[in-house]
Protein backbone atom coordinates (compact mmCIF):
# COMPACT_ATOMS: atom_id res chain seq x y z
CA UNK A 1 0.00 0.00 0.00
CA UNK A 2 1.04 3.42 -0.84
CA UNK A 3 1.90 6.68 1.52
CA UNK A 4 -1.22 7.83 2.53
CA UNK A 5 -0.60 11.95 1.39
CA UNK A 6 -1.66 14.12 3.94
CA UNK A 7 -1.04 18.19 4.05
CA UNK A 8 2.34 18.05 5.42
CA UNK A 9 2.69 19.96 9.14
CA UNK A 10 3.61 23.16 9.10
CA UNK A 11 3.04 23.61 5.34
CA UNK A 12 2.09 27.43 4.20
CA UNK A 13 -1.50 28.54 3.79
CA UNK A 14 -1.06 28.68 -0.05
CA UNK A 15 -0.40 24.89 0.08
CA UNK A 16 -3.48 24.15 1.98
CA UNK A 17 -5.74 26.41 -0.35
CA UNK A 18 -4.21 24.65 -3.30
CA UNK A 19 -4.65 21.24 -1.89
CA UNK A 20 -7.96 21.98 -0.66
CA UNK A 21 -8.91 23.81 -4.19
CA UNK A 22 -7.53 20.55 -6.31
CA UNK A 23 -9.92 18.16 -3.99
CA UNK A 24 -12.83 20.64 -4.69
CA UNK A 25 -12.28 20.58 -8.28
CA UNK A 26 -11.66 16.65 -8.13
CA UNK A 27 -14.90 16.30 -6.65
CA UNK A 28 -16.40 18.89 -9.22
CA UNK A 29 -15.31 16.71 -12.19
CA UNK A 30 -16.48 13.39 -10.82
CA UNK A 31 -19.97 14.85 -10.30
CA UNK A 32 -20.26 16.24 -13.49
CA UNK A 33 -20.06 13.26 -15.22
CA UNK A 34 -22.13 11.20 -12.34
CA UNK A 35 -25.31 14.29 -12.78
CA UNK A 36 -24.72 13.85 -16.68
CA UNK A 37 -25.50 10.30 -16.53
CA UNK A 38 -28.29 10.47 -14.20
CA UNK A 39 -29.78 13.27 -16.63
CA UNK A 40 -29.52 10.98 -20.12
CA UNK A 41 -31.21 7.94 -18.40
CA UNK A 42 -33.15 8.37 -15.40
CA UNK A 43 -33.73 12.18 -15.55
CA UNK A 44 -34.38 11.65 -19.01
CA UNK A 45 -32.77 15.09 -19.66
CA UNK A 46 -34.66 17.24 -17.10
CA UNK A 47 -31.11 19.42 -16.65
CA UNK A 48 -29.53 19.90 -20.39
CA UNK A 49 -30.66 18.52 -23.61
CA UNK A 50 -28.03 16.20 -25.78
CA UNK A 51 -26.48 18.74 -29.00
CA UNK A 52 -26.79 22.07 -26.39
CA UNK A 53 -23.93 24.62 -25.78
CA UNK A 54 -23.08 22.92 -22.25
CA UNK A 55 -22.40 19.22 -23.38
CA UNK A 56 -20.31 20.45 -26.55
CA UNK A 57 -18.10 21.60 -24.21
CA UNK A 58 -18.37 19.62 -21.24
CA UNK A 59 -18.41 15.93 -22.70
CA UNK A 60 -18.95 14.73 -19.57
CA UNK A 61 -22.30 15.52 -18.69
CA UNK A 62 -23.44 13.37 -22.19
CA UNK A 63 -22.06 9.63 -20.76
CA UNK A 64 -25.32 8.79 -19.94
CA UNK A 65 -26.12 8.96 -23.93
CA UNK A 66 -26.68 5.43 -25.38
CA UNK A 67 -26.66 4.80 -28.87
CA UNK A 68 -28.16 1.02 -28.93
CA UNK A 69 -30.43 1.49 -25.75
CA UNK A 70 -33.54 1.55 -28.64
CA UNK A 71 -33.35 -0.42 -31.67
CA UNK A 72 -35.96 0.73 -34.08
CA UNK A 73 -37.87 -1.96 -36.16
CA UNK A 74 -38.51 0.26 -39.24
CA UNK A 75 -35.22 1.71 -40.98
CA UNK A 76 -33.90 3.47 -44.34
CA UNK A 77 -31.01 1.11 -45.39
CA UNK A 78 -29.00 3.00 -47.90
CA UNK A 79 -27.07 1.35 -50.56
CA UNK A 80 -25.60 2.36 -54.19
CA UNK A 81 -25.87 0.66 -57.54
CA UNK A 82 -23.30 1.64 -60.11
CA UNK A 83 -24.04 0.13 -63.91
CA UNK A 84 -24.35 -3.26 -62.74
CA UNK A 85 -27.13 -2.48 -60.69
CA UNK A 86 -25.99 -4.98 -57.86
CA UNK A 87 -26.41 -2.85 -54.58
CA UNK A 88 -23.26 -1.96 -52.18
CA UNK A 89 -22.60 -0.36 -49.08
CA UNK A 90 -22.51 3.63 -48.77
CA UNK A 91 -19.09 3.29 -47.92
CA UNK A 92 -17.73 2.13 -51.57
CA UNK A 93 -18.64 5.52 -53.39
CA UNK A 94 -17.26 7.59 -50.21
CA UNK A 95 -13.51 8.69 -50.47
CA UNK A 96 -12.53 8.38 -46.63
CA UNK A 97 -12.91 5.72 -44.35
CA UNK A 98 -14.54 5.59 -41.17
CA UNK A 99 -12.11 3.02 -39.73
CA UNK A 100 -14.04 -0.22 -38.89
CA UNK A 101 -17.74 1.20 -38.91
CA UNK A 102 -17.77 2.28 -43.02
CA UNK A 103 -21.12 1.55 -43.76
CA UNK A 104 -22.52 1.85 -40.53
CA UNK A 105 -21.34 5.82 -40.09
CA UNK A 106 -23.60 6.19 -43.68
CA UNK A 107 -26.66 4.11 -42.07
CA UNK A 108 -26.62 6.04 -38.62
CA UNK A 109 -26.43 9.63 -40.61
CA UNK A 110 -29.76 8.48 -42.20
CA UNK A 111 -31.10 7.21 -38.61
CA UNK A 112 -30.15 10.43 -36.89
CA UNK A 113 -29.66 13.88 -39.11
CA UNK A 114 -32.48 14.75 -41.04
CA UNK A 115 -30.08 16.78 -43.60
CA UNK A 116 -28.16 13.64 -43.85
CA UNK A 117 -29.72 12.33 -47.63
CA UNK A 118 -27.83 16.18 -48.69
CA UNK A 119 -25.34 16.20 -47.06
CA UNK A 120 -23.94 12.80 -48.51
CA UNK A 121 -25.29 13.43 -51.97
CA UNK A 122 -22.97 16.34 -52.07
CA UNK A 123 -20.26 14.05 -51.43
CA UNK A 124 -20.71 11.05 -53.85
CA UNK A 125 -22.13 13.78 -56.66
CA UNK A 126 -18.95 14.05 -59.01
CA UNK A 127 -19.98 10.02 -59.53
CA UNK A 128 -22.49 10.11 -62.09
CA UNK A 129 -22.99 6.68 -62.70
CA UNK A 130 -24.03 6.17 -59.20
CA UNK A 131 -27.57 5.62 -57.92
CA UNK A 132 -28.37 6.19 -54.46
CA UNK A 133 -30.60 3.67 -52.58
CA UNK A 134 -32.76 4.44 -49.42
CA UNK A 135 -34.93 1.36 -48.84
CA UNK A 136 -37.78 1.28 -46.12
CA UNK A 137 -37.09 -2.44 -44.67
CA UNK A 138 -39.60 -4.11 -41.97
CA UNK A 139 -37.23 -5.68 -39.02
CA UNK A 140 -39.75 -8.75 -38.77
CA UNK A 141 -39.06 -12.65 -38.00
CA UNK A 142 -38.97 -12.41 -42.43
CA UNK A 143 -37.49 -8.45 -43.42
CA UNK A 144 -39.29 -7.51 -45.76
CA UNK A 145 -39.13 -3.95 -47.62
CA UNK A 146 -41.90 -1.85 -47.59
CA UNK A 147 -40.62 0.96 -50.18
CA UNK A 148 -37.60 2.14 -52.17
CA UNK A 149 -36.75 5.19 -53.41
CA UNK A 150 -33.65 5.44 -56.19
CA UNK A 151 -31.79 8.69 -55.77
CA UNK A 152 -29.66 9.80 -58.59
CA UNK A 153 -27.83 13.05 -56.76
CA UNK A 154 -26.57 14.78 -59.59
CA UNK A 155 -30.05 14.98 -60.66
CA UNK A 156 -32.60 15.58 -57.77
CA UNK A 157 -34.98 11.93 -56.75
CA UNK A 158 -36.42 9.79 -59.09
CA UNK A 159 -39.82 7.91 -58.62
CA UNK B 1 -11.67 10.36 3.87
CA UNK B 2 -7.50 10.20 3.68
CA UNK B 3 -8.22 6.80 1.98
CA UNK B 4 -10.20 8.40 -0.70
CA UNK B 5 -7.87 10.93 -1.26
CA UNK B 6 -4.68 8.76 -1.76
CA UNK B 7 -6.57 7.30 -4.36
CA UNK B 8 -6.37 10.46 -6.82
CA UNK B 9 -2.93 11.88 -4.57
CA UNK B 10 -0.90 8.55 -3.82
CA UNK B 11 1.74 7.54 -5.72
CA UNK B 12 1.67 4.06 -8.25
CA UNK B 13 3.12 2.17 -11.11
CA UNK B 14 3.79 4.14 -13.87
CA UNK B 15 3.32 1.26 -16.44
CA UNK B 16 -0.37 0.90 -16.78
CA UNK B 17 -0.72 4.44 -17.90
CA UNK B 18 2.07 4.99 -20.00
CA UNK B 19 0.56 2.08 -21.82
CA UNK B 20 -3.11 3.46 -21.97
CA UNK B 21 -1.03 6.83 -23.36
CA UNK B 22 -0.03 5.06 -26.58
CA UNK B 23 -3.35 2.88 -27.20
CA UNK B 24 -5.24 5.88 -26.81
CA UNK B 25 -3.29 8.61 -29.09
CA UNK B 26 -2.71 5.37 -31.14
CA UNK B 27 -6.37 4.68 -31.40
CA UNK B 28 -7.08 8.35 -31.60
CA UNK B 29 -4.43 8.39 -34.77
CA UNK B 30 -6.13 5.61 -36.41
CA UNK B 31 -9.33 7.65 -35.84
CA UNK B 32 -8.68 10.35 -37.03
CA UNK B 33 -5.83 9.24 -39.94
CA UNK B 34 -8.24 8.57 -42.77
CA UNK B 35 -10.10 11.71 -42.54
CA UNK B 36 -7.02 14.39 -42.43
CA UNK B 37 -4.66 12.40 -45.16
CA UNK B 38 -7.86 13.28 -47.30
CA UNK B 39 -7.94 16.82 -45.57
CA UNK B 40 -9.64 18.73 -48.64
CA UNK B 41 -12.70 16.78 -49.08
CA UNK B 42 -13.17 16.57 -45.53
CA UNK B 43 -12.29 19.48 -43.40
CA UNK B 44 -11.86 21.64 -46.95
CA UNK B 45 -12.99 25.45 -47.27
CA UNK B 46 -16.65 23.63 -49.58
CA UNK B 47 -17.09 21.58 -46.14
CA UNK B 48 -20.11 22.71 -43.85
CA UNK B 49 -19.86 22.42 -40.38
CA UNK B 50 -20.43 19.20 -38.95
CA UNK B 51 -23.68 18.67 -37.14
CA UNK B 52 -22.15 16.29 -34.03
CA UNK B 53 -20.07 18.92 -32.20
CA UNK B 54 -21.78 22.69 -32.29
CA UNK B 55 -18.99 24.65 -30.32
CA UNK B 56 -17.91 27.04 -33.27
CA UNK B 57 -21.35 27.19 -34.25
CA UNK B 58 -22.40 28.58 -30.86
CA UNK B 59 -18.98 30.88 -31.14
CA UNK B 60 -20.14 32.12 -34.49
CA UNK B 61 -16.87 31.13 -36.12
CA UNK B 62 -16.23 28.72 -39.20
CA UNK B 63 -12.86 29.04 -39.23
CA UNK B 64 -11.09 29.95 -42.70
CA UNK B 65 -9.17 27.54 -44.76
CA UNK B 66 -5.63 28.27 -43.01
CA UNK B 67 -7.07 27.85 -39.84
CA UNK B 68 -8.52 24.50 -40.86
CA UNK B 69 -4.98 23.17 -41.56
CA UNK B 70 -3.64 24.95 -38.68
CA UNK B 71 -6.20 23.10 -36.54
CA UNK B 72 -5.30 19.67 -38.61
CA UNK B 73 -1.59 20.43 -37.72
CA UNK B 74 -2.34 20.73 -34.54
CA UNK B 75 -4.09 17.21 -33.79
CA UNK B 76 -1.18 15.55 -36.01
CA UNK B 77 1.58 16.83 -33.66
CA UNK B 78 -0.60 16.51 -30.22
CA UNK B 79 -1.62 12.81 -31.33
CA UNK B 80 2.30 11.82 -32.00
CA UNK B 81 3.69 13.82 -28.91
CA UNK B 82 1.04 11.39 -27.02
CA UNK B 83 2.51 8.44 -28.45
CA UNK B 84 6.51 9.75 -28.57
CA UNK B 85 5.31 10.33 -24.29
CA UNK B 86 6.55 14.02 -24.72
CA UNK B 87 5.32 17.13 -22.93
CA UNK B 88 2.14 15.02 -22.24
CA UNK B 89 0.25 18.49 -21.02
CA UNK B 90 0.74 20.01 -24.53
CA UNK B 91 0.23 17.14 -26.49
CA UNK B 92 -3.18 16.73 -24.86
CA UNK B 93 -4.09 20.48 -25.38
CA UNK B 94 -2.71 20.51 -29.24
CA UNK B 95 -4.84 16.84 -29.98
CA UNK B 96 -7.81 18.15 -27.87
CA UNK B 97 -7.80 21.84 -29.50
CA UNK B 98 -6.90 20.22 -33.12
CA UNK B 99 -9.12 16.95 -33.29
CA UNK B 100 -12.38 18.79 -31.53
CA UNK B 101 -11.90 21.28 -33.95
CA UNK B 102 -11.71 19.13 -36.86
CA UNK B 103 -15.27 17.83 -35.75
CA UNK B 104 -16.56 20.60 -35.07
CA UNK B 105 -15.71 21.46 -39.02
CA UNK B 106 -16.95 18.48 -40.45
CA UNK B 107 -17.37 14.99 -38.83
CA UNK B 108 -19.23 13.04 -41.02
CA UNK B 109 -16.40 10.41 -41.26
CA UNK B 110 -15.81 10.35 -37.91
CA UNK B 111 -18.76 11.09 -35.55
CA UNK B 112 -18.73 8.46 -32.99
CA UNK B 113 -20.54 8.31 -29.21
CA UNK B 114 -16.79 7.44 -28.23
CA UNK B 115 -15.73 11.00 -28.75
CA UNK B 116 -17.27 12.78 -26.01
CA UNK B 117 -14.83 10.20 -23.58
CA UNK B 118 -11.78 11.56 -26.20
CA UNK B 119 -12.67 14.72 -25.38
CA UNK B 120 -13.40 14.32 -21.78
CA UNK B 121 -10.06 12.58 -21.24
CA UNK B 122 -7.99 15.11 -23.28
CA UNK B 123 -8.96 17.90 -21.15
CA UNK B 124 -8.08 16.05 -18.06
CA UNK B 125 -4.80 15.20 -19.41
CA UNK B 126 -4.27 18.79 -20.34
CA UNK B 127 -5.12 19.77 -16.90
CA UNK B 128 -3.22 16.75 -14.65
CA UNK B 129 -0.62 15.95 -17.27
CA UNK B 130 1.57 12.86 -16.39
CA UNK B 131 2.14 9.51 -18.26
CA UNK B 132 5.30 10.24 -19.36
CA UNK B 133 6.93 8.04 -16.95
CA UNK B 134 7.90 5.74 -18.37
CA UNK B 135 7.59 3.85 -22.41
CA UNK B 136 8.66 7.25 -23.45
CA UNK B 137 11.07 9.34 -25.01
CA UNK B 138 11.33 11.86 -21.67
CA UNK B 139 11.55 8.45 -19.52
CA UNK B 140 14.40 7.04 -21.78
CA UNK B 141 17.32 8.08 -19.52
CA UNK B 142 16.15 7.57 -16.29
CA UNK B 143 16.88 4.66 -14.32
CA UNK B 144 14.44 1.65 -14.16
CA UNK B 145 12.04 1.90 -11.10
CA UNK B 146 13.35 5.04 -10.27
CA UNK B 147 9.53 6.58 -11.75
CA UNK B 148 6.35 6.63 -9.85
CA UNK B 149 3.60 7.88 -11.89
CA UNK B 150 1.11 9.98 -10.14
CA UNK B 151 -2.90 8.21 -9.47
CA UNK B 152 -4.63 11.68 -10.54
CA UNK B 153 -4.49 11.32 -13.99
CA UNK B 154 -4.98 7.56 -13.96
CA UNK B 155 -7.72 7.02 -11.25
CA UNK B 156 -9.49 10.33 -12.67
CA UNK B 157 -9.78 8.92 -16.15
CA UNK B 158 -10.76 5.29 -15.02
CA UNK B 159 -12.95 6.29 -12.75
CA UNK B 160 -14.68 8.63 -15.53
CA UNK B 161 -15.03 5.94 -18.46
CA UNK B 162 -15.97 3.35 -15.69
CA UNK B 163 -18.97 5.89 -14.79
CA UNK B 164 -20.06 5.83 -18.12
CA UNK B 165 -19.83 2.11 -18.93
CA UNK B 166 -21.97 1.66 -15.82
CA UNK B 167 -24.64 4.24 -16.75
CA UNK B 168 -24.51 2.89 -20.43
CA UNK B 169 -25.76 -0.50 -18.56
CA UNK B 170 -28.13 1.82 -16.70
CA UNK B 171 -29.74 3.09 -19.72
CA UNK B 172 -30.83 0.10 -21.40
CA UNK B 173 -32.23 -1.66 -18.30
CA UNK B 174 -34.09 1.38 -18.14
CA UNK B 175 -34.63 1.20 -22.28
CA UNK B 176 -36.30 -2.26 -21.57
CA UNK B 177 -33.37 -4.54 -22.55
CA UNK B 178 -34.80 -7.18 -20.35
CA UNK B 179 -38.14 -7.49 -22.33
CA UNK B 180 -38.01 -6.15 -25.31
CA UNK B 181 -35.51 -8.42 -27.60
CA UNK B 182 -33.18 -5.72 -28.52
CA UNK B 183 -30.58 -7.56 -30.00
CA UNK B 184 -32.66 -10.34 -31.41
CA UNK B 185 -33.94 -6.99 -33.74
CA UNK B 186 -30.27 -6.12 -34.26
CA UNK B 187 -29.19 -9.52 -35.41
CA UNK B 188 -31.80 -9.38 -38.09
CA UNK B 189 -30.66 -6.39 -39.68
CA UNK B 190 -29.84 -6.21 -43.08
CA UNK B 191 -27.18 -5.51 -45.31
CA UNK B 192 -24.59 -1.87 -45.12
CA UNK B 193 -26.79 -1.15 -41.18
CA UNK B 194 -24.45 -2.06 -38.43
CA UNK B 195 -24.05 -5.39 -38.35
CA UNK B 196 -20.94 -6.76 -40.20
CA UNK B 197 -20.82 -8.75 -43.72
CA UNK B 198 -20.43 -12.16 -42.22
CA UNK B 199 -22.86 -11.47 -39.57
CA UNK B 200 -26.02 -11.22 -41.50
CA UNK B 201 -28.40 -13.82 -41.63
CA UNK B 202 -26.10 -15.93 -39.54
CA UNK B 203 -28.27 -15.99 -36.78
CA UNK B 204 -31.40 -16.83 -38.92
CA UNK B 205 -33.28 -19.32 -36.90
CA UNK B 206 -32.51 -18.35 -33.36
CA UNK B 207 -31.68 -14.59 -33.22
CA UNK B 208 -34.32 -14.12 -31.19
CA UNK B 209 -33.11 -17.07 -28.26
CA UNK B 210 -29.58 -15.71 -29.08
CA UNK B 211 -30.93 -11.99 -28.43
CA UNK B 212 -32.03 -12.35 -25.50
CA UNK B 213 -28.75 -14.30 -24.19
CA UNK B 214 -26.85 -11.42 -25.66
CA UNK B 215 -29.14 -8.80 -24.32
CA UNK B 216 -28.50 -10.24 -20.67
CA UNK B 217 -24.74 -10.87 -20.77
CA UNK B 218 -24.50 -7.17 -21.88
CA UNK B 219 -26.55 -5.93 -18.79
CA UNK B 220 -24.31 -7.92 -17.07
CA UNK B 221 -20.75 -6.95 -18.31
CA UNK B 222 -21.88 -3.53 -18.53
CA UNK B 223 -23.26 -3.01 -14.84
CA UNK B 224 -20.82 -5.77 -13.15
CA UNK B 225 -18.05 -5.39 -14.71
CA UNK B 226 -17.42 -1.59 -13.40
CA UNK B 227 -18.16 -2.77 -9.69
CA UNK B 228 -15.78 -5.96 -10.63
CA UNK B 229 -12.82 -4.20 -11.24
CA UNK B 230 -13.07 -2.27 -7.74
CA UNK B 231 -13.32 -5.66 -6.08
CA UNK B 232 -9.70 -7.07 -5.85
CA UNK B 233 -10.34 -10.54 -6.31
CA UNK B 234 -12.84 -9.88 -9.41
CA UNK B 235 -10.19 -7.81 -10.68
CA UNK B 236 -8.57 -9.84 -13.17
CA UNK B 237 -12.40 -11.77 -14.62
CA UNK B 238 -13.25 -8.25 -15.36
CA UNK B 239 -10.49 -7.06 -16.91
CA UNK B 240 -10.70 -10.41 -19.55
CA UNK B 241 -14.48 -9.97 -19.42
CA UNK B 242 -14.30 -6.15 -20.37
CA UNK B 243 -11.51 -7.19 -23.33
CA UNK B 244 -13.62 -10.02 -24.27
CA UNK B 245 -16.89 -7.74 -24.45
CA UNK B 246 -15.16 -5.43 -26.87
CA UNK B 247 -13.59 -8.26 -28.91
CA UNK B 248 -17.57 -9.72 -29.39
CA UNK B 249 -19.20 -6.37 -29.89
CA UNK B 250 -16.15 -5.49 -32.58
CA UNK B 251 -16.50 -8.82 -34.88
CA UNK B 252 -20.01 -8.89 -34.59
CA UNK B 253 -21.05 -5.13 -35.22
CA UNK B 254 -19.18 -2.31 -37.34
CA UNK B 255 -18.69 -0.14 -34.20
CA UNK B 256 -15.52 2.35 -34.00
CA UNK B 257 -12.28 0.41 -32.71
CA UNK B 258 -11.98 3.83 -30.63
CA UNK B 259 -14.49 2.10 -27.75
CA UNK B 260 -12.27 -0.72 -27.48
CA UNK B 261 -8.88 1.27 -27.07
CA UNK B 262 -10.63 3.52 -24.72
CA UNK B 263 -12.70 1.48 -22.28
CA UNK B 264 -9.80 -1.89 -22.71
CA UNK B 265 -7.36 0.36 -21.90
CA UNK B 266 -9.72 2.26 -19.05
CA UNK B 267 -9.99 -1.28 -17.58
CA UNK B 268 -5.90 -1.57 -17.53
CA UNK B 269 -5.97 1.43 -15.71
CA UNK B 270 -7.61 0.50 -13.21
CA UNK B 271 -5.65 -3.03 -12.50
CA UNK B 272 -3.25 -2.75 -9.76
CA UNK B 273 0.21 -4.59 -9.85
CA UNK B 274 -0.93 -7.49 -8.03
CA UNK B 275 -3.97 -7.96 -11.27
CA UNK B 276 -1.58 -7.01 -13.64
CA UNK B 277 0.34 -9.95 -12.76
CA UNK B 278 -2.35 -12.43 -12.56
CA UNK B 279 -3.36 -11.45 -15.43
CA UNK B 280 -0.12 -11.70 -17.21
CA UNK B 281 0.40 -15.40 -15.36
CA UNK B 282 -2.80 -17.20 -16.70
CA UNK B 283 -2.09 -15.90 -20.24
CA UNK B 284 1.87 -17.71 -19.81
CA UNK B 285 0.17 -20.71 -17.92
CA UNK B 286 -2.53 -21.22 -21.37
CA UNK B 287 0.34 -20.67 -23.64
CA UNK B 288 2.61 -22.96 -21.69
CA UNK B 289 0.03 -25.59 -21.48
CA UNK B 290 -0.82 -25.35 -25.52
CA UNK B 291 2.77 -25.60 -26.21
CA UNK B 292 3.58 -28.86 -23.73
CA UNK B 293 0.45 -30.42 -25.28
CA UNK B 294 1.79 -29.36 -29.13
CA UNK B 295 4.71 -31.04 -28.06
CA UNK B 296 3.97 -33.97 -26.28
CA UNK B 297 1.49 -34.86 -29.88
CA UNK B 298 4.58 -34.00 -32.09
CA UNK B 299 6.78 -36.13 -29.90
CA UNK B 300 3.77 -39.21 -30.18
CA UNK B 301 3.88 -38.57 -33.91
CA UNK B 302 7.74 -39.22 -34.21
CA UNK B 303 8.04 -42.33 -32.34
CA UNK B 304 9.47 -44.73 -34.81
CA UNK B 305 6.42 -47.50 -34.07
CA UNK B 306 3.58 -44.86 -34.89
CA UNK B 307 5.61 -44.37 -38.17
CA UNK B 308 5.82 -47.80 -39.10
Amino acid sequence: MEPVPALAPGAGSLAVVRTYARRASLLLWLGMSVVGALNFNLLEERFFRHGGALTAVLPHLRFGHVMFDRVPSNITVPSVTFADGVHHGLSSVLVTDSIGYEDARGYLGFALDPDWERRICGRIESRPDVTLWLRQIAITDAPRVKSARAIRCDRGAAP
Amino acid sequence: VRQLWAYFEAECNPYPLAVFRIVFYGGLALHFGPSILHFGTNYGSAVEHGTAWHALEYLRWLPGNDARVALGLSAVAGMSLGILGLWPRLAAALAGVGAYGLACVGSDNTQTLALSYVWFILWTWTVTGGGDEVLSIAGWKRLPGASRGTRLTRNLIALHLTIGFFFAGIEKLSAGWLTRGVMGTLLKYPDFTILRPWAVGLTDPWAAALGRVLDVATLLVELGVPIALFLPKCRSWALLGMAGFFVAIVSIMLVPPLFGFLFCGAALLLADDHALVAVATRCRNVAFSRRASRRAASAECARPDIAV
